[in-house]
């Protein structure tokens, strides 16, 4: 007999072994890919919070400080608001996607019934927090300062629900408290992210900043219309930001696919991930009975559960968050930067140099206020355009939807079987084609139009910098080797943009995209069985001639109204797209704005070469910090 | 079948029979060894290359190695011989030009008895590793670091690249940087 | 979808547009891919700087620039990799048109990871490059190890590369090639290359190349081997019959010398060895190459790799000569087989044999590589015994003598193999 040896793959990995010393080091606690069976038996966490490390959280003390110093209060706040995110203590996780049925189906079976006080978590208007509490509580801030709480129950929810057809609703923000063992555990926060397309343009902003700011995201996606370009951009977006690196995707509303196509919709989403590149992993979070045993270890809400804990323990958590926080200092540093700058430019010559460069200087500011909104109207143009391009592809869908229905009903042997049993199904199938047709060229258009965006806002700030770029000589004569990969070739000097509302706003913009679009598959899902309604029973005792007529009628007269209905939706959504991108560069211009204003001001009682000098101390400061992010 | 050590089993492998009869040509010695696993067996896969002594220190020719001869341990059952000339994998190599010379860089200062000593630590230590994958003998990082420090002392530079080509997971773990 | 309008901006409110903004449809698909910004930088009204952004990540991908305002691009820069760091530039530095310094970064395996830095020149502004230098990293460290100078001059490009592959600053390896295009025909005619392996910037080797126009390929036409050691064999000195004691002599040497002969640069020493033994024990002229033929159509011996220790004798068996070829022998076997008229054939470690023990010039491992045949021992004097071989390998080979200790270490190098011939 051969000897087996003991460890087959000793050759391959840089193997552990345990060190030689007296103590020898425990590997790390295995990360528990779920959780036991039984769902009250959870893993011991490690639930600290995200720890910046001494250097950094230094970095940013003193580059806060120097801000005030400066007396650049807005972008001291903005720094300050980022390192409060940055440390925030507790695992946040989003829950975004569609909307209504599919993620709130996801967050009440998560939390569980016996928890909630309330048969469902309705579907607010607001951003809804939920955190373990000891007893149910719901608290309701208003946006404005006031804060009212009161006990978890169905009564405490009236006032709070908004209408979905007309938008209206309370504003601020929700967090409810329970009981629930996981969140006692783990620490953890759900977030619940109603779509964009159900509120106005405010809350939509709103909802997008809260979005940024969760540690993960969970995407529901229904399977009976599974991963559309959409979506894609969604996670692409959010992936490429790092803005939350973790993501996973439930696949929802298993049940209304027939048992035997269970797997191949499972295998659909996963190969299309692939496809597109990305490693996310795939959960199906309720028991749903599939042909075969393959998709156990991804079934379930244990499951779901054992990848959040999972994700908090990951140890490039801290990696992370330093890494988003550098870039988002290095925007506010960046933009502190310009201002000092342009204070300098303006300290420069005598009082009466300096006071006409100030006159310029005050227009020229004002301008760049007209600029944007010229920016803003080219927007709502384009905006104006890709609804009259959906308005126009839906019209023509619906002519076709009706034509081949009616085709259908027309050769159809059991009128009324086909009228109650295929006519919903065949509708539903109809929709979500025209859907999934549609929601590719809106996403390529919305996303053209903010790179316009982009590159508009980039130029704003670069015309006024000046472009001298150096010839390239090979000055640097080639003797020795210490030539590093960063050398730079060209002298030009370039400010990075801080008006690039750019990453932000795609990312918000895939985010509403992805639960606005949604929607038209909620409308291809949702109470199709209207043909009863539409048709009396009696027809169907009656002459087939007559039965016929009928249905062509009900259809002919059916099928625009729930494309219709479709599209008021998505055109909403639409709508807070554009307002959300415009939103975010009208922020993030402001900001410079001020900063620039600020700089005008201080400016203008100069105090001779002293002002000079602090100011190039304080530029110098500034540089630093900068280099140092940078590092 | 006497308990050989590697060490012993490779100093004495070209009267072994099973290699006396792959005619290997006059003068092929056998280099450093590469352990491998195959189907959870530990295989012991010996390069034979020729050296050339010329009289002058440091300039004895090192040529490329040009067969192998690979065993199961510690059975020794004889599982193949190849012939590199015939690899297509070394196709560009002259086996007839010398690629490299010894004493090398790190054993420049070292004396024949020295050098030898501290090869015969380097083989010394394939039979610790062969203890420890197969009866679960005590194996630590300080020893894995060791055998992989005397390697790199050992091991003719020239001979690198076909190490790499021969067993990508052996350079990796004892010869990469 | 839309129809694509430029916007123009004017942003300090003078009057004067200071930037248009233009969407792009790069693959004409109908949706808008890119943005191209074009701007007054200056303020003097005229349009000198032009932005693109490729890929709507919000960072300019490709600036081009007109810094005389003359509507000629003097220099395009552009970022393909996203940076932030241009990574390719082009100048008209003398703004006739025509680009003629560039630069580029490059990422040969796309890991991310800068591998080549290059910058040229094209001085004469024939759209041809005359001298570029690269500086390539190839080991992806981010640390250059490579820089290579390649100027090109009347058909004649010179290539020099230095290494530095330890990061130390010092050069451990530098290589020159040299292509020649002596008649313009697009293809090289002479290729040469030399190479300093050890860093003492003197080249050790190196292979030249022509153009042969028979074959239309390049032809090695010479090379400077980088391992060829000019190997002399030492003096080695030879038996003396008159001087040895004949009593003390096992063999008869004397008699055995006459058949020695010299191999020249063959690998023909086991064929030699037993060309002596059977001249000797049947008294008949064998011809070496009637022997080699036979030896090598038998599948015992080749020319390139000689023969095997396994078939050492088998050309005595051809030559029905009774033999015992075995391992492990000892002296003692050698001299009682001497004493009783037989012959011997060892295989031993040529190095040993003629340099010696060393302890400054010795191999990684020892090895027998050459046959040759013992043809006495002579303990005339005992304290300092003596073998006499008959060596084929050595110029003088003919009765050399051996100590004792020293043929034996050369022997033990081929595990005490020997042929005993009766």
């Amino acid at each position: 007999m051969a000897k087996i040896v003991r460890n087959a793959n000793f050759f391959k990995n840089k193997e552990e072994l345990p060190a030689s010393q007296a103590a020898p080091q425990a590997a790390p606690a295995p990360i528990p890919a779920a959780a036991s069976e039984e769902k009250t038996e959870l893993p011991e966490v490690d639930t600290a919070p995200v720890q910046l490390d001494y250097q950094m959280s230094q970095q940013v003390r003193r580059a806060i400080y120097l801000l005030r110093e400066m007396g650049m209060d807005a972008l001291a706040r903005a720094a300050e608001q980022a390192r409060a995110q940055a440390e925030k203590e507790r695992f946040t996780v989003a829950v975004a996607g569609e909307f209504s049925r599919g993620k709130s189906t996801f967050l009440n079976a998560f939390l569980g019934n016996e928890v909630l006080p309330v048969g469902n978590l309705p579907t607010t208007a607001l951003l809804t927090r939920i955190r373990y509490h000891e007893k149910p509580v719901l608290v309701y801030a208003d946006g404005r300062g006031g804060k009212r709480s009161m006990p978890l129950d169905e009564k405490a929810w009236d006032g709070l629900i908004a209408d979905p057809i007309d938008g209206n609703g309370p504003e601020g923000s929700a967090l409810v408290g329970i009981p629930h063992p996981f969140l006692e555990k783990t620490h953890m926060e759900l977030m619940d992210t109603p779509g964009a397309g159900d509120l106005d343009q405010e809350r939509a902003r709103t909802i997008g900043e809260a979005l940024l700011s969760a540690d993960g995201a969970i995407i529901a996606v229904s399977a009976t219309a599974a991963l559309s370009e959409s979506e894609k951009l969604f996670i692409e977006q959010r992936l490429i930001a790092r803005k939350t690196p973790f993501l996973m995707l439930i696949l929802t509303k298993m049940d209304q696919i027939p048992m035997k196509e269970r797997p191949m919709v499972v295998e659909y989403v996963k190969n299309k991930l692939k496809l597109w590149g990305m490693d996310i992993p795939v959960y199906l979070p309720y028991q749903v009975e599939m042909p075969d045993d393959r998709y156990q270890d991804i079934m379930g809400m244990e499951k779901v559960q054992g990848q959040l804990i999972a994700w908090m323990q990951h140890p490039e958590r801290q990696a992370l968050t330093q890494e988003w926080l550098k870039g988002r200092l290095s925007a506010i540093l960046s933009t502190a930067m310009d201002a000092l700058k342009e204070k300098q430019a303006l300290l420069e010559g005598d009082d009466q140099q300096r006071q006409e460069k100030i006159r310029k200087k005050k227009s020229a500011l004002s301008h760049a206020g007209v600029a944007m909104g010229k920016v803003e109207v080219e927007m709502l143009s384009r905006c104006g355009q890709c609804l009259d391009w959906i308005r126009e592809k839906a019209d023509e869908s619906a002519d076709r939807i009706a034509e081949r229905l009616e085709y259908e009903a027309a050769m159809a042997g059991n009128l009324q079987k086909w009228w109650q049993e295929s006519y919903p199904y065949r509708m539903k199938i109809e929709l979500t084609n025209m859907a999934s047709a549609m929601e590719q060229g809106v996403s390529r258009q919305i996303a053209g139009d903010s790179k316009w965006l982009n590159a508009v806002l980039e130029q704003q700030v670069k015309g006024r910098i000046d472009v001298a770029p150096a010839p390239i000589t090979d000055k640097e004569e080639f003797s020795g080797f210490t030539a590093r990969k960063d050398v730079k070739l060209s002298n030009i000097d370039r400010q990075r943009m801080i008006t690039r509302a750019g990453t932000t706003v795609l990312t918000i913009a895939g985010a509403m995209l992805c639960t606005s679009l949604g929607g038209f598959t909620l409308a291809a899902t949702m109470g199709i069985g209207t043909g009863s309604s539409l048709i009396s029973e009696q027809v169907f005792k009656g002459r087939i001639e007559k039965q016929r007529e009928e249905i062509k009628a009900a259809i002919r007269a059916n099928v625009p109204e729930l494309v219709e209905s479709s599209l008021s939706n998505s055109s909403r959504r639409i709508k807070a797209i554009y307002d959300e991108m415009i939103g975010q560069a009208r922020q993030q211009q402001q900001l410079w704005l001020d900063a620039q204003h600020q700089a005008l001001e201080n400016s203008l009682d100069p105090q001779g070469s002293k002002d000079m000098q602090a100011l190039k101390e304080q530029m110098k400061s500034l540089q630093q910090h900068l280099d140092a992010l940078q590092a | 079948m006497s308990k050989l050590s590697i060490r012993e089993t490779v100093q004495h492998i070209n009267t072994h029979d099973f290699v006396l009869h792959c005619n290997m040509p006059l003068g092929y010695v056998p280099g450093l060894p590469i352990l491998k696993i195959i189907h959870d067996e530990l295989c012991l896969q010996v390069p034979f290359l020729k050296y050339k002594v010329t009289g002058q220190p440091d300039q004895t020719l090192v040529y490329p190695i040009r067969y192998t001869v690979t065993m199961t341990w510690p059975e020794k059952k004889m599982i193949g011989f190849s012939n590199l000339s015939y690899d297509p994998a070394f196709a560009q190599v002259d086996f007839s030009k010398a690629i490299g010379f010894f004493r090398h860089d790190a054993v420049k200062h070292m004396k024949k008895a020295e050098y030898r000593a501290m090869r015969d630590e380097l083989l010394d230590q394939y039979d610790k590793v062969a203890a420890a994958l197969l009866e679960g003998a005590e194996y630590t990082q300080e020893d894995e670091a060791h055998m992989r420090r005397l390697m790199q002392i050992i091991m003719e530079p020239s001979l690198y690249p076909l190490y790499q080509a021969l067993d990508q997971d052996f350079y990796g773990k004892y010869l990469a940087e | 979808m839309y129809d694509f309008e430029p916007v123009e901006f004017d942003f300090d409110g003078d009057g004067i547009v200071d930037a248009t903004a233009m969407p792009l449809d790069l693959d004409g698909d109908g949706y808008e891919d890119g943005t191209a910004v074009a701007l007054d930088s200056d303020g003097d009204g005229v349009t000198d700087l032009v932005n693109v952004d490729l890929d709507g990540d919000g960072y300019t991908d490709v600036t081009a620039l007109d810094q005389e305002g003359d509507g000629i691009i003097d220099m395009v820069v552009a970022d393909l990799d996203g940076d932030g760091i241009e990574d390719v530039a082009a100048m008209d530095t003398d703004h006739n048109g025509v680009m003629d310094n560039f630069a580029a970064e490059v990422d040969v395996d796309g890991d991310g990871i800068v591998d080549q830095l290059v910058r040229a020149n094209d001085y004469d502004q024939d759209g041809v490059v005359d001298s570029a230098h690269v500086y390539g990293d190839t080991d992806g460290d981010g640390q250059f190890d490579t820089a290579s100078q390649i100027v090109t001059e009347d058909g004649v490009t010179t290539a020099t590369t230095r290494y530095d592959f330890d990061g130390d600053q010092q050069i451990d390896f530098m290589e020159e090639e040299v292509i020649a295009d002596a008649d313009g025909d697009g293809n090289a005619d002479f290729y040469s290359v030399q190479v300093d392996t050890d860093g003492d910037q003197q080249y050790d080797g190196g292979e030249a190349y022509a153009n042969n126009p028979e074959t239309n390929s390049l032809e090695l036409i010479a090379a400077e081997g980088l391992y060829d050691v000019e190997y002399e064999v030492p003096q080695m000195p030879n038996f003396d019959p008159e001087a040895a004691d004949p009593e003390a002599v096992a063999g008869d040497p004397a008699s055995s010398m006459e058949n020695w002969e010299f191999q020249e640069a063959t690998n023909r020493c086991t064929l030699y060895s037993q060309k002596f033994v059977i001249e000797e024990l049947t008294g008949e002229e064998v011809d070496i190459e009637d022997f080699a033929d036979t030896a090598e159509e038998n599948g015992w011996f080749t020319e390139e790799g000689g023969a095997t220790a396994l078939n050492m004798n088998k050309m005595l068996d051809y030559h029905g000569i009774d033999n015992e070829m075995s391992f492990h022998g000892q002296i003692d076997d050698i001299e009682q087989c001497l004493n009783e008229g037989g012959k011997v054939i060892v295989s031993v470690d040529s190095g040993e044999i003629w340099e010696g023990e060393s302890d400054n010039a010795f191999a990684p491992v020892d090895g027998a590589d050459h046959a040759v045949q013992v043809i006495g021992i002579d303990r005339t004097d005992p304290e300092n015994p003596m073998v006499i071989l008959n060596d084929s390998g050595h110029p003088d080979g003919c009765g050399e003598l051996v100590p004792l200790d020293v043929f034996e270490d050369a022997w033990a190098d081929g595990d005490h193999q020997m042929i005993l011939c009766h």
